[in-house]
C-alpha cells in the first residue's frame, strides 16, 4: 500500500476522528481566551496525550494547533485583545470592523482567510518537505550543527530587539540541556544522582512551566480588576459578498505567499507573518488609507498569513528536526517521547505518518472553519469567564497533566521550578523560546559538534560550503537588526541635528 | 506606579547578574564532572564549560549595555501588584500543602479542597465557586486521567 494511501487512510479510525474533534473544540476554546497561546495549549495537552497511541495524541495536539489560530480571532475582533500573538494583526483591522457594526462580516472573513491560508501551508508540506528532507539527508555533523545553529539564531534574532538577553536565554537553554547523559560517553554531568536527570531535565514538565504556568504566575501578580475594553455585541451581517470576496482575493495571495516563506524560516511563526503579510497587502492595496481602520483587506491577509505559516512551519520540523515555531518545538518534544524522531530519517522510516499529520490539518482546517462559522456570540460569552477560574484550573491541568507523562512528583516539582524562572524572565523582558530551543536542540548541537571536530577539527566546518552558508545566514539574522536600528538612529540623528 | 519602579538600567543589571551567577555555578558543578580518558578528545565537561563561558561574556556584555543604553520605561513589562505577589505566593503555598496532603488523601478528597483555596484566593466567592466549580473539576480530572488514561492518581 503506498505511504499517501496509508498515511490518509489512517484517519479513518474513529479514536483518531474523535481526537480531531476534541482538539478542535479545546483549540478554539484555548484560542478565544486571550493569555492561553497556543504553545501553552499544546504543552498543556502534550501532558495527557502521552498517554495515548502516537497518532491519536499527535491528532488533539496538531488538531488545538490549527484551531486555536482560528479562535484567537475571535477575542482579537471583539475585545480588540489578540487570543494568542498570531492574531496581533487581526486586531488593526477587525476590532475596527466590529466597531463599525460589522462584526460579523470580520469574524466570518477571518474564518474564511485563515482556512485558505492553512490550505496554502498545507500545499507546501505536501509538495516541500520531501525534497528538502533528500537535500538535508545529505548533512554530515558539520552541517547538522550548522544547521542547529541556524534555527537558535532565527530565534534569537526575532526576540523583540532583545539579541543580547535572547542569546543569553539560548546558552541558559543549551546548558540546561547538558544535564544528563554526555551524548557520547555516556558519563553522568550534573545529575547529583537524581535518576530522574539521567535522560535530562524532562521537557513536556520545563515547557509546560515555562509557558503554561509563567504565564498564570505572570497574570496574577499583574491583574487588576476592570480593565480592558467591553465585548461589541452588535454583529452586523455575517457572510461576505461577491464584493467583499472581489476585495479579498489580492490579500488572499499576499497572505499565502508571506506566510509560506515566513513559515519554513525556523522559529518564526503567524505573529510575525500576520503584520509583514498586512503591510505588504497595505502597500499593494488600491486604499492603503483605509488600512488599521476597517480595512477587509488588511484582517484578509494578516489572517490568511498567520495560517499559511502552519504548513511551513510543520515542513521544517518534520524535514530538518528543527522547530519551525514554539508550538512545534513542543509537538517535537512529544514525537521524541513517543519514539518518533522528526527529521529527514522520517521520510524514509514512516512517511506514511507525514501524510497523516498532512491529512489531520486538513480535517482540523474544515472542522474549525465549520465551528468558526457557528455565529460565535456564545464564544464571545466566555471572554467574560471569571480569571480566578481560568487561572485554577490552568493550574490544576497543568500539574496533573505533568504527573500523567511519567506518573512523576519530581517532574510536577520541576513544572513548578520553571514555571518559577519562566515568570523572572517574563518580568525582565528575557525571551523564554530560545531557552526552550537550548533545552531541545542541546544534545543534537553537542554530539554534532563533537563530532565534527573529532573527524577533521575546526576545518571540517569551515571547508563545508553548505555548513558556511548556514553559519553566515545566522550570523547575518543576528546582526542585521542591531545594525539596522543603529543605521536608522544615525540617520535621524544626522536629520535633527540642523533644527537644534 | 511606574515611578516607584527601580529605573530602568538597574532594572536590566538583574537578568545580567542572574546569568553571570548561573554561568559560575555551571563552571563550580561542571569542575566536579568527573573526567575518562581514552574514548574522545573532548571531555564531558567541554560543553557546559564552553557554554558557560560563553554565558558569562553575554552577561557582562548585557550589563555593559544596560548602563550604556537605558531601555525606554514605556517597553517593561506591567507593573506586579502587592496584592498580585502576596496572592502569588499565597497560591504556591496552597499547591505545596497540596502536594503533602496528596501523598496522605485520596486524589477525590485533597484536589477539591486545593481548587477551593485557590478560586478563593483568586478572588472568588459563593458556594458556586468554592463547593460547585472545585467537585465538577475534581470529577472533570478524576474521568479524564484516572479512569480514562489509567493514570494512578
Amino acid at each position: 500500500m503506498s505511504p499517501l494511501v496509508e498515511g490518509f487512510g489512517s484517519l479513518l479510525d474513529p479514536t483518531v476522528l474523535l481526537c480531531i474533534a476534541a482538539g478542535a473544540v479545546l483549540g478554539m476554546l484555548v484560542g478565544a481566551f486571550p493569555g492561553i497561546t497556543a504553545t501553552m495549549a499544546v504543552a498543556l495537552a502534550s501532558g495527557f496525550t502521552l498517554s495515548l497511541d502516537p497518532l491519536p495524541g499527535l491528532a488533539v495536539l496538531l488538531t488545538i494547533y490549527v484551531s486555536a489560530n482560528f479562535g484567537d480571532r475571535v477575542p482579537a475582533i471583539l475585545v480588540n485583545t489578540p487570543g494568542t500573538p498570531a492574531s496581533i494583526a487581526t486586531t488593526f483591522d477587525g476590532y475596527a470592523l466590529a466597531k463599525q457594526g460589522r462584526a460579523g462580516l470580520a469574524l466570518t472573513a477571518s474564518a474564511f482567510a485563515s482556512a485558505i491560508g492553512t490550505f496554502a501551508g498545507l500545499l507546501l508540506l505536501m509538495f516541500a518537505a520531501i525534497p528538502l528532507s533528500r537535500l538535508a539527508l545529505q548533512f554530515g555533523p558539520a552541517e547538522m550543527f550548522a544547521l542547529v545553529a541556524f534555527g537558535l539564531t532565527m530565534m534569537v534574532g526575532i526576540s523583540g530587539g532583545q539579541i543580547v538577553k535572547g542569546l543569553m536565554a539560548g546558552a541558559l537553554g543549551l546548558l540546561l540541556g547538558a544535564v544528563g547523559r554526555d551524548p557520547i560517553t555516556g558519563d553522568p554531568r550534573f545529575t547529583f544522582g537524581v535518576l530522574e536527570l539521567s535522560d535530562g531535565i524532562p521537557f513536556i514538565a520545563a515547557i509546560i512551566g515555562l509557558f503554561g504556568i509563567a504565564e498564570v504566575f505572570d497574570q496574577i501578580l499583574t491583574h487588576r480588576t476592570g480593565s480592558g475594553p467591553a465585548p461589541i455585541t452588535q454583529f452586523g451581517r455575517w457572510f461576505p459578498r461577491r464584493s467583499d470576496w472581489r476585495v479579498m482575493v489580492k490579500p488572499l495571495l499576499v497572505g499565502s505567499g508571506v506566510g509560506g516563506v515566513v513559515g519554513v524560516v525556523p522559529a518564526t511563526g503567524g505573529d510575525i507573518a500576520g503584520i509583514l503579510a498586512w503591510d505588504q497587502a497595505r502597500r499593494v492595496s488600491k486604499h492603503p488609507e483605509k488600512f488599521g481602520k476597517g480595512s477587509l483587506e488588511g484582517i484578509t491577509a494578516a489572517d490568511t498569513a498567520s495560517n499559511a505559516t502552519l504548513g511551513g512551519s510543520t515542513t521544517t520540523s518534520l524535514a530538518l528536526g528543527i522547530p519551525g515555531d514554539s508550538v512545534m518545538a513542543v509537538m517535537i518534544g512529544s514525537m521524541i517521547v513517543w519514539g518518533i524522531q522528526p527529521g529527514p530519517s522520517l521520510f524514509t522510516n514512516n512517511p506514511e505518518l507525514v501524510y497523516s499529520i498532512a491529512g489531520i490539518m486538513i480535517v482540523a482546517t474544515l472542522l474549525a472553519l465549520g465551528l468558526s462559522l457557528l455565529r460565535m456570540r456564545s464564544v464571545a460569552k466566555l471572554l467574560d469567564l471569571p480569571r480566578h477560574f481560568l487561572w485554577t484550573v490552568i493550574l490544576i491541568f497543568c500539574m496533573v497533566g505533568t504527573y500523567a507523562v511519567n506518573n512523576s512528583v519530581f517532574d510536577v516539582g520541576v513544572m513548578l521550578a520553571f514555571g518559577l524562572v519562566g515568570l523572572f524572565l517574563r518580568r525582565f523582558s528575557v525571551p523564554a523560546g530560545p531557552v526552550v530551543l537550548g533545552l531541545l536542540l542541546g544534545k543534537l548541537a553537542e554530539s554534532n559538534l563533537r563530532r565534527a571536530l573529532e573527524i577533521g577539527g575546526p576545518s571540517n566546518i569551515l571547508t563545508s560550503p553548505l555548513a558556511m552558508a548556514i553559519l553566515t545566514v545566522s550570523l547575518l539574522a543576528l546582526l542585521l537588526p542591531p545594525l539596522r536600528a543603529a543605521w536608522r538612529r544615525r540617520r535621524t540623528a544626522g536629520a535633527a541635528a540642523p533644527t537644534r | 506606579m511606574a515611578a516607584a519602579r527601580p529605573s530602568a538600567p538597574l532594572r536590566e543589571l538583574v537578568p545580567a547578574l542572574a546569568g553571570a551567577a548561573v554561568a559560575v555555578g555551571a563552571l563550580v558543578l561542571a569542575a566536579q564532572v568527573p573526567e575518562k580518558t581514552g574514548l574522545t578528545s573532548f571531555s564531558p565537561r567541554w560543553w557546559p564549560e564552553a557554554l558557560a563561558y560563553v554565558l558569562l561574556g553575554l552577561s557582562v556584555l548585557h550589563a555593559a549595555l544596560a548602563l550604556l543604553r537605558p531601555r525606554a520605561t514605556a517597553e517593561l513589562p506591567d507593573p506586579a501588584s502587592r496584592t498580585g505577589a502576596l496572592r502569588l505566593t499565597a497560591m504556591l503555598l496552597a499547591v505545596l500543602g497540596y502536594g503533602v496532603l496528596w501523598y496522605f488523601v485520596d486524589f477525590r478528597v485533597s484536589t477539591p479542597v486545593l481548587l477551593a483555596a485557590l478560586v478563593h484566593l483568586g478572588g472568588g466567592r459563593g458556594w458556586k465557586a468554592l463547593l460547585v466549580f472545585p467537585a465538577v473539576v475534581t470529577a472533570v480530572l478524576y474521568l479524564l486521567f484516572g479512569v480514562l488514561l489509567k493514570v494512578p492518581l
